[in-house]
Parts: C-alpha cells; structure tokens; sequence
C-alpha cells in the first residue's frame, strides 16, 4: 500500500511539473519512467497511474471553474452538448487518467519484460 | 514472444490513445480541437476562465516604451505615454490583450487565407478575397505608407506593441478561439493594419448594382428612369442644398459607352444584405440649450462579438483624445479631445465598377482595346488547405482590373473589376486619425482628412469654439453622367475614370445657416454638383427624418438628442399607411382584415420592441413588393435584376395611378392599383394571423453572432426596437455599433457612449458583453475622460506599467 502511495505522490508531482515542461502527452512518458521504477504489477499499475492522474487533472479542472467569475466552461459545455462542469471535468479526468494509465502500464510492462 | 507482446500490446495502445488526442477530429459535424491539450487543466480551455483583471499594479518589463495603463470598470484602457510612439505600442498591447483573436482572425479572412485554418468549406470564400484582390491592394499601400517615415515608425511602434503580447503568450494563454480552431497567433505588422483597411473598404465602398441595374435596363425599358431614379424626390442631401461649390469640370463633355446588354447576366456580384446605415450630427451654439456645441455619431455595422470598436483614451503630452478604434489600427477612428469632435458615417458612393471584356478567342489570352488585341497577364495564388492539398487560383488581369466573373457556356466575354482600391494614392490614411486625434480647431481637421482616401465618408465636426462642419471625404472618381452605373464597355479606352477630384473640391460645409450639420448616408449633394457620382448604397429616409426633427425643434439638449438616436419613427409608413388604407374599402372586411385595418390605423408609425402593427406593416409591404414585381419574381432570372427600392414603389403608387406592375401575373384578370393593395392585404392578413402573438422585437429577431459563428459565444436573440430606414436602424444582424453624445463645453468634453458587446472580447469573460444591456435600452455610459493623474487613480483599479 505504501508503495502503491508513494508512486501515486511521485506521480502526481512529476506529472504536473511536467506539464508546466513539455506537450500534455508527456504524462504517458513520465508514467511509464515512473512505473518502471517502482516495478508494480501490470494491472496495479494501469489502475493507480489512472485513478492518480484522473483526481488530478478533474479536481484541478473543476476548482479552476469554480474560481472565476467567468462564463467560458459554460459555453464550452453548451458546444459539447450541454455538458457541466462537473461532466467536462470527469471528461478531462478521464483523459488524463488514461493517458498516465496507459503509460503506468507499458513502463511495468517493460520492466516484468526484462527483469525476465 | 508472447513476453515482448505483452510488452508491445500497451506501448502501441498508449500511443495510439495520445496521437488520437493530438489531432482534431469531428462529432458528427461538428469539427472538434486535439482533445488532449484542449482539456488539460495545465493548458487547456481551463485557463481561459482565469479572472483577468486583478487590483493592483501590473508590471510588464523589456518593453522598450514607457506609460501606464488605466483600466476602467468597464475595462476601458486609458493609456498614458510621454510620446506618441510609447502611445501607440501601448495601444497595439491593450488590443492584443483584449481582441487578439478578432484582429488576426480578420486580417487573415481579407488576405484570403481562411482555408488554411478551416480547411476546405472556406475554398470559395478565399478565392473571393484573393479575385478582389484585397491583400494585393494592402501590399501596395503599405510601400506608400513606408514614403511617410513619421506615421510609419508610429505603426511600427503599434506592431510591436501587439508583438510584444503575443511574444509572452504560450498555448494556454490563447484566446478560447485559438483552441477550438487548433492554430496559432500570427506577428502583427504595418501590412496586417493595411489588410484592415481594406477589409472596411470592403464593406463600406465594395458595393455596386452596375450589372443587376444593366439587366434591370433591359428588363423594363423605358421605365427604369421612371423605377430606378438617380435621385429620390424624398432626398435631402447630406451638403444642404444650395451651397456653392466653387469649381466646374469638363468631364461632362467626355463620352463614355455603358454597354447595353443584349441578354440577361445571370451573376449577382455582391450578395451582401444592403441597408446598413449610420448617422451623425451636430448642432451649433444656436441649437443647443446648453449654447455649447453637440456631436452625435452612431455609425451602424454588423452586430458581431467581439465587437467591431475598441474603445481607450490616449493621453500624451501633445494631445488627450478619447474614442473608438478598430482593433488592428492605431489611434482614435471615432472621438474627441479637449477641443474638437468628430464621427463618421460612409458615403456610398459607387467606386466598384464593371468592364465587360471582349475576349479575341475561346483561349481568353488576348481581348480587344480600340480595335487592338490586348494580352492578359495573370497572378497565380496559393491557397494552402488545413487536411488538403493546397489550392492554385490563377486570376486573370487586364488593363482595367482582374476578371471576376467569366461566362464559361460561351466563354464569349468575361466581366472585369476596376474597384478604388486597386489605385495607389500619395497619401497615408493613418494621418487622418493621428491629424484628427491631436487637430485644434477647424484648419486642423480639413488638414487631417484630406488624407482619407476611401471609403468616402462623411466626417461631421464641432469644436468647443462654436464651430460646426461636414465634409464628404474620400477619392472621388472624376465621371462622365452615368458613367459605371451600368456594365461598361471594356473594349474602348476612353471608358477609364478620368482622375480624381481634387481635395479641396469635395463637398463640404462650415457653420451652414440651418444651424446643423448631418448626414445618414443619403446622397452627398443635390444634383447641381459639377462631377457625376452615382448609388453604391445611398439611403435616403433617415437623413430627411434627422433633418426635419433637427430643423423643427428650435434647442436641444443631451436628452433630446438620446432620444433622436434612439429614435424608431418611420418615415415611409407616414408617406405610404395612410394612402394604402384609403385605398382598402374597409366595408368589405371579413373580421380578421378588420382587425389589422384598425391596428394599422391606429398606429403610431414607430417600430417599437413590443409594437404588433410594425409586424402588420413589414409583412403587407413585402406582400404588396411582391405582387407588385411578380412580373420579375416570377421569372426565374429574378435574382439577377434589380427591383425598384420600396420607397420608389411606395411613391409610384401615390403618384401614378395606372402602371402595368399592378397586374398580378398568376391572375387571370386584370387588377388595377386598389385591387392590388386589397389583395396584398387580404395576404398578409392571412401570414400575420401566424405570428400575431410576436412582438415586433421577436418577430424581427436581433441577434448578434460571434465572428466565427460559435452559437456558444453569440446572443441568439435580443429584443431592440428599431428597423430598417429609421433614425434607430437596427435589423437582425445589424445596428448602432456605437453611439456617441459629445458637448463641447468651455471645462472639457463631457461625452456618453455605448456599444452593444463589451471591451474584452475573450468569450466568457466578465468585459466580453456587459454592455449589450444598456445598447438596448438606449441607455449610455459617461464616458470617463481624464485630465489629471488623480482622475486616472480614481477611475482605476488595474493599473499596468510598462518600462
């Protein structure tokens, strides 16, 4: 379990600098560095690589919607199908979440691969 | 083996996952951005709902200038800078900030290059742009700016400053548009203002009728003088009659050959909705209650968001000018400053004209001059295609201008375009509005706009001295009578337009003796001017409605002159209700017609929001338009021939009891006049019975769209008073795009202002169109002009410091 925390924390952390670094996608890259590191099993590292970039990235889209006075997440909502901000910020959780899942996934995959 | 697949089955699906959420892919149809950036909390379309106004001191460093910005409540900058250069980068940082997607967006979709972001649905748009030839005309002008080094260096200063903002922005920054549409922010230049330029050009002088009036002459023969005047006996022209012009031209000896066409040309040439209109006025000492001198300007324009105007004030120690811009040109279009006013509205002229090329041969390389062949040259274009190969467009030229219509059955001739913009002019129009925005009295302002080479406009003045004037300013072609008013014949060289007036010759007037000056794109002068220029869109009602409520009320004041902008009566229903109602015998009314009757009746003649005889009115006009040209909308060719105006037809009828049009052609009978009225009422009685819960703001339907058309970002739908032709011209995609009220008085300017949208065009933002309410009210903001450093602190919260 600790494990499995403290990969979720190194995760996170590396995931958000490096957006602030390099193209969205980047977090496929920094999963699978990570999962590698940490050796998880396969399964353990699609699950936790997604569930710890998908909290990310929805709760930090949802907080950002509502600190503002602004009206651009209702309008982008009402361009895809009147969807709310809660539903937009499940949506970009999801492609978070998938992308570090993804790549949790090959990066342990790889590792039970050589280690083998 | 098995091993290495369990290794590659992740790797490849991980990879496919982020490279389908790179590219933009489509919903049905609707066409949606890289997923994976747009919704990224880092960077996606998150940030845009970051609060941009923060209270405080902003510092930008490396800026190369110093000054200050002070935004207002309503985010309006006011700029402070120690030069007008400092000025100007400040200027192009705040419309950066606030209109960066408008302005590039625009510039690009005039130099044609719209397919490259869009893809292929904007083919035929960008072809349009490039046949016209607008980036070409921008190109031209901005090697004739670069001949004036003081305004050039003062629209590089403003490039820069727009560079600058764009320089300091990274993808999550972007405008919303940016996003959804999946491209990038372009640098800004001298030659990206000279494509605004020539996109006003444009929508304001880029409008003819020479070939549906040619097929009109042929359809209806020795009527069209009769159904096509030159001149509306309702015209009261923008120079008041009688003003003496001061010269005389021989031009009116030339012959020039209009070429009657022997069958109908079945092209419409500009399809655009005309009718748009602006006003303006002002009233000298004697006129105003208050005895100081009163401009108003509400020039009418598409109604987009981001709104067409910017509105800033631009202080430096040689001037204090407050106003609107457009976003992409520097200074002040519309405004003030501590001595004089000025607004603006188009003049309508007809500076597009047709030539109709004889072509040798089926190769259409060579067509006849005087007798002589001529050789064509071309221009080849590429248009690049976002998901296309890139598009070649080769635009053939002759001497008159390039060929933008070609009949391809017979590929006997073609039709040629020579548009204003296609010749140079020694001048930079940048100094009219740097002349303007610093000029001091009345020797300053001509001096100024002598440089505005087109549109034509009418420039009203005031100045807090007393003084009032008017002048029609542009490049007037000198023109033979009739000259361009038809397709001319492109095989005669004498058919050219012979130079321009001189611009000391345009019409113009100082302190005339009415005590007013206005003009709402009526035509420039009574008949008597001694050049000949003829209808690209003149309008005549609202200008004689202005001038007789101008002239019978003896002072105004401020109130009134809100009032007379926001004002809704039609003149054409006083001319015409009362004659069509006499004409209907209303004993044999079923009770339905007799509702309307009396509804019409009684009716004030104001198209007010919530009126339900406007709607009675609009509809049995168009039923009477229509009954009465059936002989043309019946035909299939009816699209490419020009039908008389409604006002022309309004008339007829009351003058002309007995015209052939008054038959209805799907008849048997015969109708005369009065049956034509009755039936077209019985009609409309029949279509208003369907909408008769409809107010006239619902039924018109006022709706102001985003310029991209994003239903998201636009207002669907918004109750105004107001019509087409009235004092308040406000249609369904068009109005009052800024309405002004300046008094001059002894301490300063004292001024209100409004525009329907807001000052920060980023979609959702809290400035994106938080004034739209008041626009539609007709109430208005007083506009804060400032004169100290104190009314700069105390009108501002946001404070931006550039060093």
């Amino acid at each position: 379990m600790k494990k499995l925390l403290a990969f979720s924390f190194v995760l996170i952390v590396l995931c958000t600098i490096s957006a602030y670094l390099f193209d969205w996608w980047f977090i496929a890259v920094v999963s699978a560095i990570i999962s590698y590191w940490f050796s998880l099993s396969r399964w353990t590292a699609f699950i936790t690589g997604f569930i710890s970039i998908f909290l990310l990235w929805s709760i930090l889209s949802y907080y950002m919607s509502i600190d503002s006075s602004s009206k651009i997440i209702d309008m982008v909502g009402s361009i895809f199908q009147n969807t709310t901000a809660i539903q937009l910020s499940l949506v970009s959780g999801l492609i978070g979440g998938i992308t570090a899942g993804l790549g949790s996934w090959s990066g342990s995959s790889l590792k039970l691969f050589i280690k083998s | 083996m098995k091993k290495s697949i369990a290794v590659i089955i992740p790797s490849i699906l991980c990879l496919v996952w982020c490279i389908m959420l790179s590219k933009p892919m489509a919903l049905k149809s609707v066409s949606l951005p890289p997923l994976g950036k747009f919704f990224s909390p880092f960077i996606g379309f998150w940030h845009n709902s970051i609060e941009p106004y923060q209270t405080g001191l902003d510092q930008l460093t490396n800026t190369g200038v110093s000054g200050k910005v002070y935004f207002d409540e309503r985010a309006v900058p006011h700029i402070q800078a120690s030069t007008q250069e400092e000025a100007y980068f400040i200027q192009g940082y705040v419309h950066a900030l606030h209109r960066l997607w408008q302005m590039d967006f625009s510039s690009r979709a005039a130099e044609g290059r719209i397919s490259e972001i869009i893809g292929i649905k904007a083919l035929e748009f960008d072809k349009t742009k490039r046949r016209k030839g607008l980036a070409e005309a921008a190109r031209k002008s901005t090697e004739t700016w670069k001949k004036f080094p003081e305004i050039y260096s003062l629209l590089e200063a403003y490039s820069k400053g727009v560079n600058y903002y764009i320089d300091h922005l990274s993808y999550k920054d972007y405008p919303i548009e940016y996003k959804l549409m999946n491209f990038s922010p372009e640098h800004w230049s001298p030659y990206r203002s000279s494509l605004f330029h020539k996109s006003m050009a444009e929508i304001l002088c880029g409008r003819d009728q020479d070939v549906e009036l040619s097929n009109a002459k042929l359809v209806f023969g020795e009527d069209f003088n009769l159904l096509f005047p030159e001149i509306d006996p309702l015209t009261d022209p923008v120079i008041p009659t009688g003003t003496p012009w001061g010269f005389h031209l021989d031009s009116m000896n030339h012959t020039i050959h209009n070429d009657p066409i022997q069958q109908i040309i079945p092209v419409i040439l500009d399809s655009t909705e005309s009718g748009l209109g602006s006003n303006n006025w002002a009233i000298g000492r004697n006129k105003s209650s208050s005895s100081n001198p009163i401009l108003c300007n509400d020039p009418h324009l598409s109604l987009n968001l981001p709104s067409v105007w910017y509105e800033q004030q631009i202080i430096t120690p040689g001037y204090n000018v407050y106003g609107v811009s457009f976003a992409g040109i520097p200074g002040v279009v519309i405004g003030f400053n501590e001595n004089i006013a000025w607004g603006i509205t188009n003049a309508g002229w007809d500076v597009q004209d047709w030539y109709k090329i004889n072509w040798t041969d089926n190769s259409r390389t060579q067509y006849y001059v005087d007798g002589k062949k001529e050789t064509i040259s071309s221009r080849i274009e590429k248009i690049l295609v976002n998901g296309a190969d890139a598009v070649l467009d080769t635009i053939l030229l002759t001497r008159w201008g390039p060929i933008v219509y070609e009949d391809k059955k017979q590929a006997k001739y073609g039709l040629a375009m020579h548009w204003i913009i296609q010749d140079s002019f020694n001048v930079n129009e940048l100094k009219t509005f740097v002349g303007l925005n610093e000029a001091k009295n009345y020797t300053d302002y001509r001096n100024a706009i002598k440089n505005f080479s087109y549109p034509a406009q009418n420039l009203a003045y005031a100045d807090k001295f007393g003084n009032i004037a008017l002048t029609v300013q542009g490049q007037m072609p000198i023109k033979t009578l009739e000259q361009g008013r038809f397709i001319l014949d492109g095989s005669l060289s004498s058919n050219i337009w012979h130079g321009f007036l001189p611009s000391e010759f345009v019409p113009s007037c100082l302190n005339p003796s009415r005590g007013f000056i206005s003009s709402a794109n009526q035509k420039s002068t009574a008949n008597d001017f001694p050049n000949y220029y003829n209808n690209g869109d003149f309008r005549d009602a609202r200008g004689t409605m202005i001038n007789r409520l101008l002239s019978a009320q003896k002072l105004w004041s401020v109130e009134d002159l809100k009032k007379l902008q926001a004002n809704d009566y039609s003149l054409l229903a006083e001319i015409a209700l009362p004659f069509l109602l006499k004409s209907i015998d209303s004993t044999k009314l079923n009770v339905k017609e007799r509702y309307v009757f009396q509804l019409l009746k009684n009716w004030n003649y104001n198209y007010d929001a919530n009126s339900h005889e406007a709607v009675a009115f609009d509809i049995w006009i168009q039923k009477l338009m229509k009954l009465t040209w059936d002989e043309i909308t019946m035909d299939s060719l009816v699209k490419y021939t020009a039908i008389p105006s409604e006002q022309t037809t309004l008339r007829l009828m009351k003058d002309q009891a007995h015209l052939k049009y008054y038959d209805i052609k799907s008849t048997t009978e015969i109708e005369d006049l009065n049956q034509l009225i009755q039936i077209s009422l019985d009609s409309s009685v029949i279509d208003f019975n369907l909408v008769m819960d409809k107010t006239w703001a619902e039924y018109k339907g006022t709706h102001i769209d985003h310029m991209a058309r994003i239903p998201a970002f636009s207002i669907p739908f918004i109750a105004t008073s107001g019509s087409k032709d009235i004092i308040n011209a406000c249609w369904k995609n068009w109005g009052p795009s800024w309405r002004m009220i300046v008094e001059l008085t002894k301490d300063g300017p004292k001024a209100l202002g409004v525009y329907p949208g807001g000052q920060d065009g980023r979609p959702g933002n809290i400035h994106y169109m938080d004034m739209v309410e008041t626009w539609r009210k007709g109430e208005y903001y007083n506009l804060q002009y400032c004169r100290s450093e104190n009314d700069l602190k105390n009108i501002s919260k946001t404070i931006y410091q550039f060093e």
